[in-house]
């Protein structure tokens, strides 16, 4: 275990000092001698205490800490707490870092189920494709197999118009490496179907998908689509270049909507939109 | 943004008997992290009020923005120069905690600790001889602090009731007795001066008129700033600390028991004592306008960062109303953030915790006194003005 010393930060309360006399040691004037610390074994305990005693969070733990099980103080006798009660802590460590890697794994795993929605709504083969592992299973409504057939499917709608909503998510982890994802979605969708007629159709429900984290990436391993709401929609007559007027850019597919612009660095202009291609057929 | 609050005037900040102040201001919590309180110093004057331990933090380590430089004490006498080195910003605060943080590091208060022990004991031994009962500011907490702050500089007790006399009118006076009192102590402080520059002796006088920042000798403004601040600092905070753990003992039976059955806890548990009663509030001056989360400083305003209340955020301490004579982690505020963390709280640490130990050691089961109520009061520093204790 190693203690970063950020002998700037400084300010002489000692408090390290008192409460691990060999492992802190003090200039003349009582403040930290500079720099880092390495503990050793048997001080560990120790030394992470005197890191959390510092008011001006002057110290710093390096490595990640080990989960380990300690043995609680069992001073807390008089004020309430069980005696000898053992918990699980991290021992060595003044920042969570459990707790963060979680919340990072919470962000990673919304990013994914966002990475879906411009996929299906942007037809964006790559989007599409990294929100799923490669031999991931997807029961989708009328669609039951493999992940890679559902997107050669999806990718091969031409003149849809999508737009998926990614609402509650709920991420209950089933292991530092597996999570249940339940995920409310609405969906408007509108483009021909089998009989070149245009329906449009106003879909809700969740996605209940498995998540899988490998070397550090979380991607959808199956996900099973529960339907909760259905609206079909009168189509409307009129062009959708036309009802937008003079809304524009209206979105498009890969790589013409405005969103791929700014994603290689080009701020997009008007220029840039109104020129594109336009989907839907009314 | 305004809120009616103040440590001075608000429900339970004037003289209130059986009063808890700490508890009184707690209620800040619950709302937002920063508001205005239109009077919230001695004088009246209105501050920004900050409620969450982390900012304080951010505000007593940002010297650059928030200032010290204020000469409270001055202006009782209406003049202005600095206490030094707590009225003094970076980097020349820094000149002078350089020259003395030696004088009180942790290393020597250890040299100084028989000194503060012996005092205890005698003054402890004088009030169980005469009987079961005593007022622990008048006969304790009060000549205990002076007489530390007398050897700390180097004076016999000879002088012991004046200096007593001086630092009660002058922290708990009205109008009338706090100018007089200032004068008593400048003209003590400067005599005191004149007379080590003539015959140097061994102590701390005599260090500071020896002494020299950026090689000059210190001039006599900067010789009286040390002089009456080191008198000033260590008197009614040690002694209100001392006050506030008594009286916390004396009404948690449980709580005193535990600490004379086990005098080892009696260092933690003075932690946690001087977290959940902590007596300071710290006042800094804007350098300039700064938005603080949505509060729109300006330059020359008053930005309060009161110990009593960042020692209570529930952000920072589980259960932080809850007193645990074992917590841990207990990273309080009392002593202040920043480059002007109290020079002396070593020295202050090391008197409460023998002033604890002999005191549990030499009295018997004690509690309040039946027929009397401790009168707490809140302000820039709080504290009590009597606790009647009785182990008959
Ligand atoms: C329980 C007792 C004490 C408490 C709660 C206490 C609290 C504080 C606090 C909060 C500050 C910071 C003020 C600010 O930042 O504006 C401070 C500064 C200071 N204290 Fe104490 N104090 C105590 C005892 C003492 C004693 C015994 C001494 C002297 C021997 C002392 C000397 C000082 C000095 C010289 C400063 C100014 C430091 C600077 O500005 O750099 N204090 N104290």
């Amino acid at each position: 275990m190693r203690v970063v010393v950020h002998k700037a930060r400084c300010q002489g309360h000692a408090r390290c000092w008192a409460r691990a006399p060999r492992v802190f040691k003090l200039d003349d004037a009582g403040y930290i001698l500079p720099g880092d610390i390495d503990v050793a074994d048997g001080e560990q305990l120790l030394a992470s205490q005197g890191v959390r005693a510092c008011p001006e969070q002057a110290l710093e733990v390096d490595e990640p800490p080990a989960n380990s099980i300690v043995e609680r103080d069992t001073r807390k006798v008089q004020t309430g707490i069980e005696k000898d009660k053992t918990i699980i802590q991290f021992a060595t460590d003044p920042v969570d870092h459990a707790k963060i890697t979680e919340l990072r794994d919470r962000e990673a795993i919304r990013n994914c189920l966002y990475r879906y929605c411009r996929g299906i709504d942007r037809a964006d083969e790559a989007a599409l494709r990294s929100a799923y592992w490669p031999e991931a299973y997807d029961r989708h409504g009328p669609y039951c197999g493999p992940a890679e057939d559902f997107i050669q499917f999806a990718l091969g709608l031409p003149g849809h118009r999508n737009i998926h909503q990614i609402t509650n998510s709920l991420i209950d982890f089933i292991s530092s490496a597996e999570a249940a994802v339940e995920s409310y979605f609405t969906a408007l969708q509108r483009g021909p179907d089998t009989d070149q007629e245009i329906r449009q159709t106003l879909l809700c429900g969740r996605y209940c998908d498995l998540f899988q984290k490998r070397q550090d990436e979380w991607r959808i391993a199956e996900r099973t689509v529960v339907y909760d709401w259905i609206e079909e929609q009168i189509p409307p007559a009129i062009l959708e270049a036309d009802r937008f007027g003079r809304r524009q850019p209206i979105g498009a597919p890969h790589p013409d909507d405005p969103i791929y612009q700014l994603l290689k660095g080009h701020i997009p202009t008007d220029q840039d939109g109104v020129e594109g291609p336009q989907l839907g057929a009314a | 943004m305004v809120r009616d609050f103040s440590l001075f005037t608000s429900p339970g900040m004037l003289p209130t008997a059986n009063g808890d102040p700490h508890a009184a201001v707690a209620c800040v919590h619950a709302g937002p992290p920063i508001f205005y309180s239109t009077s919230n110093t001695r004088d009246g004057r209105g501050t920004w009020v900050i409620t969450r331990a982390s900012d304080q933090r951010r505000v007593l380590q940002d010297t650059e923005t928030f200032s010290s430089h204020r000469s409270i004490f001055a202006s009782v006498l209406g003049e202005s120069w600095p206490m030094i080195p707590l009225e003094l910003d970076p980097p020349f605060h820094g000149v002078f905690r350089s020259l003395l943080n030696p004088l009180l590091s942790p290393k020597r208060v250890m040299a100084l600790e028989p000194a503060v022990r012996e005092r205890a004991i005698k003054l402890i031994d004088r009030i169980a001889a005469s009987g079961t009962s005593c007022d622990i500011m008048k006969d304790f907490a009060v000549p205990f602090a002076v007489n530390i702050f007398l050897r700390f500089i180097g004076l016999s007790d000879d002088g012991l009731e004046t200096f007593v006399g001086w630092a009660r009118d002058l922290l708990h006076g009205d109008k009338e007795q706090r100018p007089p009192a200032a004068r008593a102590i400048v003209a003590f402080i400067d005599e005191l001066a004149t007379e080590r520059r003539k015959e140097p002796v061994d102590d701390f006088m005599t260090f500071i008129v020896k002494a020299k920042v950026e090689g000059r000798l210190l001039s006599d403004e900067e010789v009286r700033g040390i002089g009456v601040l080191v008198f000033v600092a260590g008197l009614d905070t040690v002694s209100a600390a001392i006050c506030f753990d008594l009286a916390h003992l004396a009404r948690n039976p449980k709580d005193q028991e535990l600490l004379r059955s086990e005098p080892d806890r009696i260092a933690v548990a003075a932690e946690e004592l001087l977290r959940a009663y902590s007596t300071i509030q710290m006042i800094r001056v804007a350098t300039k306008d700064v938005d603080f989360k949505g509060a729109p400083i300006r330059k020359g305003d008053y930005v309060s960062c009161a110990t009593m209340i960042a020692n209570r955020d529930p952000a920072e301490f589980e259960c932080p109303n809850e007193i645990d004579l074992a917590r841990e982690d207990n990273r309080h505020a009392a002593f202040g953030y920043g480059p002007h963390r109290c020079l002396g709280s070593h020295l202050a640490r090391r008197e409460i915790v023998i002033g604890l130990e002999e005191w549990l050691a030499r009295i018997p089961a004690f509690r309040i006194k039946t027929g009397t109520e401790p009168i707490t009061f809140g302000g820039h520093v709080f504290g009590i003005e009597n606790l009647i204790l009785d182990w008959s």
